[in-house]
């Protein structure tokens, strides 16, 4: 679909879901801060700092390996947020990237975390490094680090692809307690299979918002939570109808039948 | 506005070409400048105008009604594009020069582990140079005599090829290892839910190669409809039911997320509605 | 009573996992007598009636064959490429290639240039090349695509004008592409089903990584996937179906060996667990 008007339904669902999610933002900003369920992988984050810590080493962090786009951007919250923690027990951050871009505004987010702790005598240049753009020699150089500096937690949020399972079980093998979120749905079952505990699909997205506890977060959550509802509620219309089109198509009642398809069952085909 | 912005060959034109490269160079150093000499409070005002008229153009052109596939901004398209292109471009310059103070600084000291960082200088300089030679001069002999002759774009094919290439593929193959040694940690039967993830791996696999579908190869194909249902129990098919109606709806449910988690991020990094520790930083 | 076995078991040291997988590749691929049955997965049959609806009702139309895989990605790529571009020449459908990644345009080259060589294909009019384009280039190229090819594309790889090939005459836009192959280790196919494949129905067919398949399986359900090749067993199937034999068939034998090495220790790993927490239960130990 390459414009609007292909199909008018869809763009004016986007824009009814559009709305919906920057009016709830609005209104959480204004005030009314809602509240979200825990989510279990991001409970056990001080915890594993901690574990660390009391092994004298250091944490390490990868934000994906794509450039400055909405899956980097939640995953450098979210570790923004855990450098703070990390900082505020007086720990070590390695912070691994493989964009430019990234680096920079990594560098930003690790040392302004250090320094609302108080610890900016604990952070240094090397704490943020730039490998490479290259996906396999990121893996390589990320999975000798892991190797040489031997970090007691791994935290991986962000975009990951194929070479998600090389640095993910090479912290395994080296004892690192480690948490991971990522967007990508394939790569969930290499990070099920290596991490101690992983966030999966849109837990990814609320992490931010839970572990900040930022109203702006909070809103949004609640506006994709609102948009969820309408989908699913299209959906069940959807199933009924669409049962009611296969008995009405066996029993030859085909008028009826297309009747459904041009006002419900078509109505979002682009 | 549209021809100002066409490539020009710098062969053909080059007082054209620089022109344009002084002219873009003096419209981002005027931009910076606005930046710098602007009270700290209308700051962030002018990168939330700039950030929104960047995402404007492509939800403009979107929503503009199109006749033929195309409406009047569509004829921009590449234009808007290229400009993103050159924007990330700087980034290059910065994600070198950063890597290279980081690495110089350590074969400097000699500090632990000071010989990787020699050999990524080596090899940063190494395949800059024939890569720059491979571009102007790939023809070039470099070394002839004794049966051999070895030209600039042999030794960058040789290095970017030969080397990058079949690093990379060595590197991929490793996730090979590691799925065994991962599988063969992860599927115990723990819980139930452990359970029925090693299970369903067991009936994939099964199901994907050789010596899983002799193990049903007995039943019948499903070809006949007197024996049809009895088809539905080879492990192959059972693996692609898994997969169709086991896989597909979790993995749309997932999609419906995280695609309104997106959305959402995009529409508020679009509207400077995001906050944060970067987001809320003094510019 | 002693549990060193059964902890033995659940815990083998990961350095005689990896022997003994190297030795599970190695075997089939080197001996290639060694027959195994493979039974085509519904997806890979799929994409072999494609072409073949392709080639028995526009056997004058151009199909698209977009690589954007990597010397990293090329065990199981470059043999379904292969495989795909085996089958299009032997029945005889026209074809243009492109690429988005700087490798894949050299190596997707060598192969088309060795099956041609093979099948008599004239370069021009059996087949074109339309070059390499950098990864920022994709959507707004896809967006081109579907309304006007040349002008969008302009060049081969060599420079020519497409629009100048006998190939390439009536080939205006995505209305005039039979089919769209796409063989990637990425996501690129989201771009292709949502800027491309909606707007005549193109079919587009697959073929990714094993890793990525499992997201795709919704756009085989919905029918915007007409077929995919999954991995190297789809390369495999896609051999078995067009009766090729390659390195395919054979790295899908590989495959089994490798299944059944990684099932075997799965079980022998539950067999120590499960004993283990016997034992434990036995003597009234509670275990964490």
């Amino acid at each position: 679909m390459l414009h609007a008007n292909d199909n008018w339904h869809v763009s004016g669902l986007v824009v009814l879901i559009s709305f919906i999610i920057v009016l709830n933002v609005i209104i959480a900003q204004q005030g009314k801060v809602p509240t979200i369920r825990r989510i279990p992988g991001l409970n056990a984050i001080d915890e594993a700092i901690g574990r660390a810590t009391e092994m004298g080493r250091p944490a390490l962090m990868i934000p994906g390996i794509t450039g400055l786009d909405v899956g980097t951007l939640a995953g450098l919250s979210i570790l923004g947020h855990i450098a703070r923690s990390i900082a505020r027990f007086g720990n070590k951050v390695i912070l691994l990237s493989a964009d430019p871009i990234v680096t920079g505004v990594a560098e930003e987010t690790v040392r302004d975390a250090y320094a609302d702790a108080g610890r900016q005598d604990l952070y240094t240049d090397d704490d943020v490094r730039y490998l490479t753009s290259e996906q396999f020699a990121f893996a390589a150089g990320a999975a000798g680090i892991i190797n040489r500096e031997k970090p007691g937690a791994a935290f991986l949020f962000g975009n990951f692809f194929a070479e998600s399972l090389i640095f993910a079980e090479t912290g395994q093998q080296i004892g690192a307690i480690q948490i991971a979120g990522t967007p990508q749905t394939e790569q969930i079952p290499f990070f099920l299979a290596a991490c101690d505990y992983v966030i999966i699909g849109e837990e990814y997205y609320a992490a931010s918002a839970y572990i900040t506890r930022n109203p702006t977060y909070l809103g949004s959550i609640v506006g994709q939570d609102i948009s969820k509802l309408i989908l699913i509620t299209m959906v069940l219309i959807g199933v009924v109808v669409a049962s009611i089109d296969q008995y009405a198509g066996a029993h030859g009642l085909h008028h009826l039948s297309i009747n459904l398809h041009k006002y419900y069952l078509d109505l979002l085909k682009t | 506005m549209k021809k100002f912005f066409q490539p020009i060959n710098v062969h053909e034109h080059p007082g054209a070409f620089f022109a344009h490269i002084a002219l873009g160079l003096a419209v981002m150093f005027g931009v910076l400048a606005v930046l710098h000499v602007a009270p700290k409070q209308y700051r962030k005002s002018i990168i939330a105008v700039f950030t929104f008229l960047g995402g404007l153009y492509y939800v403009a052109e979107f929503f503009l009604p199109a006749k033929g596939g195309s409406n009047r901004l569509t004829q921009y398209n590449d234009l808007v594009a290229n400009i993103f292109t050159v924007v990330g471009a700087y980034a290059i310059g910065l994600g070198v020069i950063s890597l290279l103070q980081m690495h110089i600084r350590k074969v400097v000291r000699t500090s632990p582990g000071w010989g990787n960082s020699a050999a990524l200088v080596i090899s940063f300089f190494a395949m800059t140079t024939f890569g720059l030679l491979n571009a102007y001069a790939p023809k070039k002999v470099l070394l002839h005599g004794s049966g051999m002759h070895v030209t600039n774009s042999d030794v960058f094919n040789f290095l970017f090829a030969g080397g990058i290439g079949n690093f990379g593929s060595a590197i991929f193959s490793m996730i090979a290892f590691f799925i065994a040694s991962a599988a063969y940690r992860a599927f115990r039967i723990r819980s139930l839910e452990s359970s029925l993830l090693m299970t369903a791996a067991l009936i994939i696999m099964l199901g994907s190669v050789g010596f899983g579908t002799v193990l049903t190869n007995w039943l019948p194909l499903g070809d006949n409809p007197k024996t049809e249902f009895w088809a539905n129990f080879r492990i192959e098919n059972i693996a692609q039911w898994l997969l169709l109606q086991v896989n597909t709806p979790a993995q749309r449910g997932i999609l419906f997320g995280i695609t309104l988690g997106e959305l959402a991020m995009a529409l508020r990094l679009w509207l400077s509605l995001e906050r944060g520790s970067y987001f809320d930083k003094e510019v | 009573m002693d549990r060193s076995i059964w902890h033995k078991m659940q815990s083998i040291d990961s350095r005689y996992i990896y022997a003994a997988l190297i030795v599970a590749i190695l075997i089939p691929l080197f001996c290639s007598k060694l027959v195994y049955l493979n039974i085509p997965s519904k997806p890979s049959i799929d994409f072999y009636k494609t072409i073949e609806n392709v080639a028995n009702t526009e056997p004058s139309g151009l199909v698209i064959v977009d690589g954007q895989w990597s010397s990293s990605s090329r065990g199981e790529n470059k043999w379904q490429t292969q495989a795909i571009i085996t089958h299009l020449m032997m029945r005889h459908i026209h074809f243009a290639t492109l690429s988005f990644d700087t490798q894949n345009h050299t190596l997707t080259k060598e192969i088309v240039s060795a099956l041609a060589a093979k099948y008599h294909y004239v370069y021009g009019v059996d087949y074109i090349d339309w070059g390499y384009r950098p990864p920022s280039a994709f959507q707004p190229v896809l967006k081109g695509i579907d309304t006007n090819i040349p002008g969008t594309l302009l060049h081969d790889s060599d420079g020519t004008p497409i629009a100048s090939f006998p190939i390439m005459k009536g080939i205006t836009t995505v209305k005039d592409i039979s089919a769209i192959i796409e063989i990637s280790p990425t996501s690129s196919i989201d771009t292709w089903l949502g800027l491309v494949q909606g707007v005549n129905n193109t079919p587009l067919l697959y073929a990714p990584t094993a890793i990525s398949a499992p997201k795709y399986y919704t756009y085989l359900d919905s029918g915007q996937l007409s077929g995919m090749l999954i991995g190297v067993k789809g390369a495999g199937d896609y051999e078995s179906l067009i009766h090729q034999p390659s390195f395919g068939t054979r790295a899908t034998g590989a495959l089994s060996f490798v299944y059944a090495l990684i099932i075997l220790l799965v079980i022998v790993g539950n067999i120590g667990h499960l004993k283990l927490r016997a034992i434990a239960k036995s003597e009234g130990i509670s275990r964490p």
